[in-house]
């Protein structure tokens, strides 16, 4: 049996002359929270529709529980789906809506919908009608019907959109609790950057369609953390230095002449007169203080906000 | 399937429209008995002005008169009063609740809870057609309640002459109302707009000839039908055994059925769901 929950291999998707994805491919493993980190247009809600049914792929496949899921369509059963607009009838209660969709999954049992309602803290609702929701009641309604006839894999395509801070951290403490408890994969597509990485695992940073970047989330906030980059023309004269006087132990050498230190950065101007008094030659001494932001725009070569 | 289509039934019973639009139909069912009624009263009024204006001797009195009116009443039963209502109106209010039911399905993004579903799509169209004949059904049932009191109003009794040619009727109407349906549901999910789909249902409901059916003239050369003229089957005048006329309505109508599911099913194979 196969580690991996979803694979994609070199999905592609063409609407006339645009690429909306280009040979995406992707490997999630079982109980991973994934995030999809794009602009908006970048591709994310394209591939998580392709993935759920609800779009074709001009290209590629995608294998759900290891399988095709063109030839096997059940295994889509098995996933839950928050893509866009969540599908509520406006003038149906809570409690109607995902009695709605039990019923269209053939599901009945006593307490079930309760059940669901109180894990997205939708108890109390009542007779009230849907309309008359807030947009955060109705995200997490939203994530109850993904939630009905529990899926192994939930795509959630921005479902912190247009939420207040406070809404924010329900909907992030609701999914942190159901992949603890549940053991449920998810994958999440947001563009709320800082917000993913407080949430997911792993990253996947789309543009324009591609798939630029797969990166773990600890070698993430590693590459952002706050580091003094030293360009010198004797990286082990350095590290001997920076050992022996300052008693640095998180550095990282990149190249030849370049080697990050991520601790102490307050003393780098001490660092800077004892390397220089030690007869090392250095080119440049400086504090990188680069935020998610600021890395993901690195990454995409834009300008603009995500 | 059977989910889906039950699933499909719940909205039907929980939607505002299905029972605004019965609670329409009703009232003009009754209405129309009523509205009789009062024409027979002016009838009267206007035939007892004109004797008096050319002083005929034997001018009639009221009861005379409406014992003329009850003996004419008589041939008017249940079945003629309900050919009255299963006009343009009552298409037009299926096309109404349909659009409404198929698009908001689509608007709202309900279908996208649905589609993971193996063999959604098919169970999809397969569940609109049962509410359509769920909807056809209770328009009916209330169509023949108000023919009933249509009757007894103007008769003083409930009259249904021949049993079996109404029963005939009624299956005829089901059929040519599932064909209208079809196409309803058909125009739902090209269009995707309720607008739209209520505009053209209130075109063919006023007897506008499909541009399909048309074209079927001129391929097989059948006589034309139409699927909102009901009155080929419920004219009282025409014979009504006559098994050429019937075949060929039953030929047509379930061809129309099957051709425009046929249509919907590949549409919906292939909709992408925004």
């Amino acid at each position: 049996m196969t580690d991996y929950i979803l694979e994609t291999k070199n999905l592609t998707k063409t609407y006339g002359d645009k690429q909306a994805i280009d040979q995406i491919s992707i490997q999630i493993k079982r109980g991973a929270i994934y995030g999809l980190i794009g602009r908006n247009g970048a591709g994310k809600t394209t591939l998580l529709k392709i993935i759920s049914g609800l779009a074709f792929q001009t290209d590629g496949e995608v294998l759900l529980f290891g399988e095709k899921t063109a030839k096997t369509s059940n295994l889509l059963e098995r996933v839950g789906v928050l893509i866009e607009a969540p599908g509520l009838y406006p003038n149906l209660t809570a409690y109607e809506n995902v009695r709605l969709k039990c019923i269209a999954y053939g599901i009945n049992r006593e307490g079930y919908i309760t059940s669901l309602l109180e894990q997205v803290g939708l108890d109390y609702t009542g007779e009230k009608k849907t309309r008359h929701f807030s947009l955060g009641m109705k995200q997490r309604l939203a994530i109850a019907l993904a939630l009905v006839g529990e899926p192994d894999l939930l795509l959630l395509d921005e479902p912190a959109n247009g939420l207040d801070p406070q809404g924010i951290i329900e909907i992030r403490e609701v999914l942190l609790k159901l992949s603890k408890e549940q053991n449920i994969t998810i994958i999440i597509s947001s563009h709320i950057l800082e917000e993913l990485a407080k949430i997911v695992t792993r990253i996947g940073i789309i543009d324009e369609g591609k798939l630029l970047e797969e990166i773990d989330k600890d070698e993430l906030l590693e590459k952002t953390k706050d580091k003094i980059e030293i360009k010198t023309g004797d990286v082990e004269k350095t590290i001997v230095v920076l050992e022996e006087q300052f008693g640095i132990e998180k550095l990282k050498v990149i190249d030849q002449e370049t080697l990050y230190v991520y601790e102490k950065i307050e003393e780098s101007g001490a660092m800077n007169k004892a390397l220089v008094n030690a007869g090392i030659i250095i080119h440049s001494l400086a504090i990188n203080r680069e935020s998610l932001e600021d890395y993901f725009i690195d990454l995409t070569g834009g300008g603009s906000h995500v | 399937m059977f989910n889906i289509i039950k699933a499909d039934l719940y909205k039907m019973f929980k939607s505002r429209s299905f029972y605004l639009i019965q609670l329409v139909f009703l009232i003009f069912t009754l209405a129309i008995g009523i509205i009789v009624k009062v024409d027979v009263s002016r009838d009267y009024e206007a035939a007892q002005a004109y004797n008096i204006a050319m002083e005929e001797e034997n001018s009639i009195t009221e009861d005379e008169y409406y014992t003329m009116q009850e003996e004419a009443m008589i041939e008017q039963d249940v079945k003629e009063f309900m050919s009255i209502q299963y006009s343009s109106i009552t298409m037009l209010m299926m096309a109404v609740f349909l659009a409404i039911f198929v698009c908001s399905e689509l608007d709202t993004g309900y279908i996208k809870n649905i589609i993971p579903l193996k063999t959604s799509r098919i169970s999809l169209l397969v569940a609109k057609n049962v509410v359509s004949f769920i909807f056809i059904l209770v328009q009916m049932a209330l169509g023949f309640g108000g023919a009933m009191f249509s009757t007894f109003l103007l008769a003083g009794k409930i009259n249904i002459s021949n049993p079996r040619e109404l029963i005939i009727y009624l299956g005829f109407q089901i059929l040519l109302a599932m064909s209208f349906a079809a196409s309803i549901i058909l125009l739902s999910y090209l269009t995707k707009s309720k607008a739209a789909v209520m505009t053209i249902g209130v075109l063919l409901a006023i007897n506008l000839q499909s541009v399909f059916l048309g074209l079927l003239d001129s391929f097989i050369r059948f006589t034309q039908v139409s699927l909102t003229q009901f009155s080929i089957v419920t004219n009282s005048r025409l014979p009504v055994f006559d098994p050429s006329d019937y075949q060929r309505v039953l030929l047509v109508s379930i061809g129309y059925f099957v051709v425009y599911n046929i249509f919907s099913l590949i549409r919906l194979k292939r909709l992408e769901i925004a």
